[in-house]
Formats: structure tokens, C-alpha cells, sequence
């Protein structure tokens, strides 16, 4: 949970940037195209269902895969795995389970994070960089959002916390005894981790099409 | 007498094709004292692993109070490491953890005990180890000597049935050596807790242990 929280400063400052990127594009392109009626959908679809998660679980594999791989590889290492088990302590329950809970919560509290202040960014660029009325972007917004657009961050967000977690847990206990295998399994940890995590969004953004 | 740890002819090592131990007998009764020497590398940390489950027996039959632990389930292995307090070799402390979160783990996430029975627990270790400024503190700011010290009274607290201690004197000072003997005549006294002592050096105080054991290659061997 600590790992979520301190990340908030990050996420708020990409998330800013981001968003008003997003209202920029489409604020621009949308009316030269004719259907700027559908900026709401278009702008809570992408903040939300789609850049939002995928930001997200970017921000937390830089700052917690790598620590998490670090932190049990390196306990490994120094017998204190074994140490917890010899003492008649469940890993899983004292080491494994609270990581992972932890990182699965925080991936989707900061992923519906991102989503607030992303929208907080976009209204500031309608304001400011569009001089869009702040009431129009609402009302356009207030009249397209759905039940899926709050539901689908978090089901993202809980996938994309999944599989962040278990691959750095994983990578920290095939570490064996040698202290080099930890920045090798940390290295690995974060390759696999994002290469899953976008397989994901693909995966998720071919089957949302098709549906 | 009842016998808490018995192999018979137990093939023990990290790898099957390579084992320490080809067939390693021995067997603890309860109340015994056994001491086993033995050189740096022949596998004594081993022994204590297998002994706890943690390397898996390649060969050869091995109980753990009564119960077969060739192929031990998750209930099993619980069940025996409940029983038993290890000081492994170094002490081995978690560094994320304070001293009192190390003390107190295998009671609060093994036994399941409140905070105020570890305090309750802990309070008689306390002045005995000079613990008590040490509490808040995180292993990595103390010396060898607390560490063992700190990792020593873990082994002790829940009151095990059998104690084993791998290589405990070393990294001690002679004030350590002192409070760490003291306590095991305590235990002596007591008739209560079973001592498994694996070093690498052999030890002043032989009147102590019922048993002794020299280890080698083929195995161990009682020493007169």
C-alpha cells in the first residue's frame, strides 16, 4: 500500500499531462472531422478504458516491479527465506499473499486515480489551451459516461495489478543463492512484466472491437 | 524415552547425484543433549534443513516425532517446525523487520499469538540478553553478537520442543559465549527442551551433552 501511495505524485503528474493531451487531440481533430458531438465518449473511453490503465500499470512497473524482485530476491539470498520457514511461518501468507494483495489494490486505486485527475488535466486544456466553455466538456461528458466506463478501469486495473505482482514475486523466488542472480531475475521481472501487460491491452483492445 | 528425530540410512543434499550425506544415521531422543562437530562445508546446515523439510530426502527413511517425513505435506511440515526453535548459522535476522517483529514472527504469524502474550512472552529475555534497548532497532544496526543473541531468544520463545542450534558461538564475545551457556543450563535444568548443537569447533563445556558426534563423509560418528 505504501508502494501505491507514495506513487501518487508521479501518477498525478502524468496523469495532468496526459489528459489534456488527450482533450488537445480531440478538441482539434474531432471538429475538423465533423463529429465533435462525440468528444465525451471519445475522451472518457481512451482516459479510462484504455490510456488510464495502461499509464498506470507503466508507473507502477517502473517503481514496484523492480523492488518487489529485489526486495525476495535478495531475502533469498540472504537465507531469510528460509529463515521464515524454518520458523514455521506460511510464505505465502506472511511474504507472497500481502505483496500481491497490495500491489492488485493500489494498481486499481491508481488507476481510477489517474482517471480523476486525467479528466482534471483535460478540463484545463479546454479552459485554457481550447477556450472550450468548462460547461460544454461536462455536459458532453455528463451525457455519455456509463456504468462500463467506471467498471472497466477497475477490472483493468485488477488484471494489469495481477500480473505485475505475480511475475515479480515469481522472478524474486527463482532466485536461488547467488547475489547475481538478483539484478538478472529484476531485469527479467520487468520485461516480462510489461510484455504481458501488453499483451493485455491488445488482447483487450481487439476483443472490445469485435464486441 | 521418545525418539523426536530418527533417519535411517537418509541420503541428504541440495542434489540427488551429489548427496553430503549417502546414508546418514542418527537418531534424538527426547532430553537428550547432542553436540555434532564438524568441518566448514560438510553439510551440517544441510542436516538442519532436512531436518525442518526444507531440503527434500533423496533416499532413506526420516521421522520427525513420530511422524514419516519422506514425502511431508504442508500440514506436516508445519506441524514439525512448530515444535522445533532454530538459531540457524549467522542468526539470520529479517531486515525489513525491527528486533521485536523478528522476535515475536514465529509466535504472531506461526502460533497465531496476540501482541500483548509475545510481550508477556518476551519480558523474561529481556535483561537476561540485554534486549531491551535493541527492540526498535533493524538488524542492520547491530553487531554479530546481538544478531545470534536476538535470533537465539526467537528459537526460545515458543518454547519448542527441540532446540537445534547451527554454529552458535561463533560471531559471540565472551559475554555472549557466557549469557548463551547460562541459559542452556537452564534449560538442563528444566529437563524440558531437547538441544541439537551443530558447530565447527568442539566445546569446552562437554559435560553438558549426553551425546556427541564427529560428522564426515560417510556419516556420523559417536564420539566417546
Amino acid at each position: 500500500m505504501a508502494a501505491g501511495i507514495s506513487a501518487l505524485p508521479i501518477v498525478t503528474v502524468v496523469a495532468l499531462l496526459v489528459g489534456a493531451g488527450i482533450v488537445a487531440e480531440t478538441g482539434i481533430e474531432l471538429p475538423r472531422l465533423g463529429i465533435q458531438n462525440l468528444m465525451g465518449p471519445i475522451v472518457l473511453h481512451v482516459i479510462f478504458g484504455i490510456v488510464g490503465p495502461f499509464a498506470t500499470a507503466l508507473i507502477v512497473i517502473a517503481r514496484s516491479t523492480s523492488g518487489l524482485a529485489v526486495e525476495i530476491g535478495n531475502m533469498r539470498v540472504n537465507g531469510e527465506l528460509d529463515t521464515i520457514e524454518m520458523l514455521g511461518v506460511n510464505l505465502s501468507n506472511f511474504l507472497v499473499t500481502p505483496r500481491l494483495v497490495g500491489i492488485v489494490v493500489s494498481n486499481i486505486a491508481l488507476t481510477f486515480y489517474f482517471g480523476l485527475i486525467a479528466m482534471g488535466g483535460g478540463f484545463a486544456m479546454a479552459l485554457m489551451g481550447l477556450s472550450m466553455p468548462i460547461a460544454t466538456l461536462v455536459r458532453m461528458i455528463e451525457t455519455s459516461i456509463k456504468l462500463t466506463d467506471l467498471v472497466l478501469p477497475v477490472l483493468e486495473g485488477l488484471a494489469y495489478g495481477t500480473i505485475i505482482a505475480s511475475v515479480s514475486v515469481y522472478h524474486g523466488l527463482r532466485v536461488k543463492n547467488s547475489p547475481v542472480e538478483v539484478p538478472r531475475e529484476t531485469t527479467l521481472s520487468l520485461v516480462s512484466s510489461l510484455s504481458l501487460c501488453v499483451v493485455m491491452l491488445s488482447l483487450y483492445l481487439i476483443f472490445s472491437a469485435l464486441a | 524415552m521418545e525418539t523426536l528425530l530418527d533417519f535411517q540410512d537418509a541420503r541428504i543434499g541440495y542434489e540427488p547425484d551429489r548427496p553430503l550425506f549417502p546414508a546418514l544415521n542418527l537418531r534424538i531422543s527426547r532430553g537428550d543433549h547432542i553436540h555434532i562437530t564438524g568441518p566448514c562445508g560438510i553439510g551440517k546446515s544441510a542436516i538442519v534443513k532436512t531436518v525442518l523439510g526444507l531440503l527434500t530426502l533423496w533416499e532413506g527413511e526420516y521421522t520427525a516425532f513420530g511422524r514419516d517425513m519422506t514425502a511431508p505435506s504442508a500440514p506436516l511440515l508445519s506441524y514439525v517446525r512448530k515444535k522445533i526453535g532454530v538459531l540457524p548459522d549467522r542468526g539470520v535476522l529479517l531486515s525489513h523487520l525491527t528486533v521485536f517483529q523478528n522476535i515475536a514472527l514465529p509466535l504472531r504469524f506461526g502460533h497465531f499469538e496476540s501482541l500483548e502474550r509475545v510481550t508477556a512472552l518476551l519480558a523474561p529475555f529481556l535483561e537476561e540478553f540485554r534486549l531491551g534497548d535493541l527492540l526498535d532497532l533493524y538488524p542492520s544496526s547491530l553487531n554479530l553478537d546481538q544478531i545470534k543473541k536476538v535470533g537465539f531468544v526467537r528459537s526460545l520463545i515458543n518454547n519448542p520442543d527441540l532446540l537445534i542450534l547451527d554454529d552458535p558461538f561463533e560471531g559471540l564475545d565472551d559475554e555472549g559465549v557466557e549469557t548463551f551457556w547460562n541459559r542452556l543450563a537452564r534449560i538442563d535444568s528444566e529437563k524440558e527442551i531437547t538441544v541439537l548443537v551443530l558447530a565447527r569447533k568442539s566445546m569446552d563445556r562437554q559435560s553438558f551433552f549426553s551425546h556427541r558426534y564427529r560428522l564426515a563423509a560417510d556419516g556420523v560418528h559417536e564420539v566417546p
